[in-house]
């Protein structure tokens, strides 16, 4: 099946350039420091960016690249971290703006956006002023709103960054079922790993405007190539080099034990994975374009029950 | 009062004082100048109710035609990357510090019967100078600007994110001006427009030079004050007090929506 956002370009001038898939049904989380490069690919897909290389497919529309389908032809909606409902518009003219914008009818549009509101839990706020919604209530009609108009897919920029944390989790599991549950197409650029959690089936990390990794998101949060990813779980990396099946010399002269990943030689570059909180120190290979280390052609796993010791001679 | 933490010097209070009484002493002046028991016979001549009548017309032609063409050129302005959007601005706003008879002037060496574009028109039977177009004309040369100003600083300050979500719902660009746009700056035009027609009210320099003075067809009301100074000088003032009162209710106007209130 076409994937349901394919993108396939390079924006010269702020050094992006990305190959990135989200298959139909799923939602991928967009992962990476500031000005990795995240805005540029919500920009590529919504039609706020023009790539200077490649192309932009939504399903197998080509929209950028050979031709030029601008963001309102694109089925494609945003949330952004700020609401920015329209303060003229009361709660359901705010939803049923999108409906009304494509085409449908008065009475229809507000039948799409009183049937939207009361999925996402804002119903009875459907005759409310935005000014008169609290920052969760205000983000949970944006919603609404992005999803009035059945986008083929959804774009989530931060949208939880701004609520308190109160309102952030009740808005979490609002997206959670709103998204995940009903089959939606989403991606979703944050910056907290509950959010990846609940939400996302795929990860995607970029670095410096290149995708640095890319999996399944439990497979990459428990088993990160890069340091950023490392990081954003909770997970200690250290680079080293291999000295046989089960063993790494790090960088520091430290030798370290674990479990072998995957068949790896000798001599090349390795990468030891430390979860605190778990029972395995993992070696494994180092990220195809690493971002401050050298490359690396194996992988392995060793049991490390507790904290990883290491001494240097080399014994966990 | 001045003893509030971050509060201004309590000197500071002084030349604010006589800055207020260098502008409303001579408003206070005026006031007590005005005749007050001959004020309706004054106002309700022949010749002030002609000239208000055509300077309301005028003036509300004027400000019509200012938005028509003055909001489109703002958000131009405030939005797009034009490369000679300096130069654009400066054209615009020159008609805010040059003297009105120089705009007169410049509209009348155009449009005028010899002028640049008037040649071709008096060829097709139109004439524009001293007519009523021209006072309508030299209304919005003037009147534009304020316009232009207020509501491209509003659309600046303002962004684009309101309309790049409406796009992003499936929003056409006409369907984001008239829906988004256009609601979203209805506190900047308002002012926009209550400062423009103020200025159209007033107009004098550019009406006189490039529209002259004919009674009911030309003559507004600040060109009928001028003439009346020199015959009737309380007929004079009369018709001032109606234009500071005008100009107080529209600037007035202008200050009910201040920026917090304003929709963004």
């Amino acid at each position: 099946m076409t994937p349901a956002l394919t993108i396939r370009a390079a924006v010269d001038d702020r050094d992006v350039r990305v190959s990135i898939e989200v298959p139909r049904g799923r939602v991928v989380a967009l992962l990476g420091a500031n000005g990795a490069g995240k805005s540029t690919v919500l920009g590529l897909a919504a039609g706020l960016v023009r790539p200077s290389s490649g192309t932009v497919l939504i399903g197998d529309r080509e929209v950028a690249g050979g031709r030029w389908v601008p963001p309102h032809r694109r089925h494609i909606s945003l949330l952004a971290q700020d609401p920015l409902l329209l303060p003229h518009l009361d709660v359901l003219a705010n939803v049923a703006f999108g409906p009304r914008a494509t085409g449908a009818g008065r009475e229809r549009s507000q039948q799409i956006a009183r049937r939207q509101l009361e999925e996402v839990g804002a119903g009875h706020l459907a005759d409310r002023r935005p000014r008169e919604l609290s920052g969760g209530q205000q983000q949970r009609v944006a919603l609404a709103r992005a999803l009035a108009p059945r986008p083929q897919l959804v774009l989530l920029d931060e949208p939880l960054a701004a609520l308190d944390v109160q309102a952030a989790s009740e808005l979490r599991q609002v997206l959670r079922t709103a998204v995940r549950s009903t089959g939606r197409t989403a991606v979703v650029v944050t910056h907290d790993l509950l959010d990846v959690l609940a939400l996302a089936d795929d990860v995607v990390v970029l670095d410096r405007g290149r995708v640095a990794e890319q999996g399944a998101t439990t497979h990459l949060l428990t088993r990160p190539r890069t340091d950023f990813a490392a990081r954003f779980a909770g997970v200690n990396l250290l680079l080293g080099t291999r000295l046989d099946e089960d063993a790494v010399r790090l960088d520091g002269g430290v030798v370290m034990h674990g479990l072998p990943d995957g068949p790896g030689r000798v001599g090349k570059a390795n990468v030891v994975r430390i979860i605190p909180f778990a029972k395995w120190t993992t070696i494994g290979s180092a990220p195809r374009r690493p971002p401050r280390s050298a490359r690396a052609q194996s992988r392995c796993t060793a049991p490390n029950p507790g904290a990883a010791r290491a001494t240097r001679s080399g014994c966990v | 009062m001045s003893s509030r933490a971050g509060g201004l010097p309590g000197w500071a209070f002084l030349p604010a004082a006589l800055g207020l009484l260098l502008i409303g002493l001579p408003a206070a002046g005026i006031l007590l100048a005005v005749p007050w028991s001959q004020l309706p016979a004054l106002l309700t001549s022949e010749a002030s109710l002609a000239a208000l009548g055509l300077s309301l017309r005028t003036s509300v032609t004027a400000t019509a035609l200012a938005v028509v063409l003055g909001v489109p050129l703002a958000l131009i302005l405030a939005w797009s990357r034009l490369p000679g959007a300096r130069v654009i601005r400066t054209v615009v706003l020159l008609p805010l510090v040059l003297p009105p008879v120089v705009s007169g002037l410049a509209l009348l060496t155009t449009f005028g019967r010899r002028g640049l574009l008037g040649e071709y028109l008096s060829v097709l039977g139109v004439d524009i100078a001293f007519s009523t177009t021209a006072v309508v004309l030299a209304q919005a040369f003037v009147a534009m600007p304020f316009l232009v100003l207020s509501v491209e600083g509003a659309a600046r300050a303002a962004g684009r994110r309101h309309e790049v979500i409406a796009a992003t719902l499936g929003a056409g660009p006409t369907t984001v001006l008239r829906r988004v746009t256009i609601p979203l700056l209805t506190p900047a035009l308002g002012s926009g427009i209550a400062l423009a027609f103020a200025r159209c009210l007033g107009e004098f320099g550019a009406t006189l030079t490039f529209a002259g003075s004919l009674q009911g067809v030309t003559r507004t009301l600040p060109l009928e004050i001028y003439l009346q100074r020199e015959t009737d000088p309380q007929a004079a003032v009369a018709l001032s007090l109606l234009l500071i009162l005008l100009a107080a209710v529209l600037v007035l106007l202008t200050q009910r929506v201040r920026p917090g209130a304003g929709a963004r």
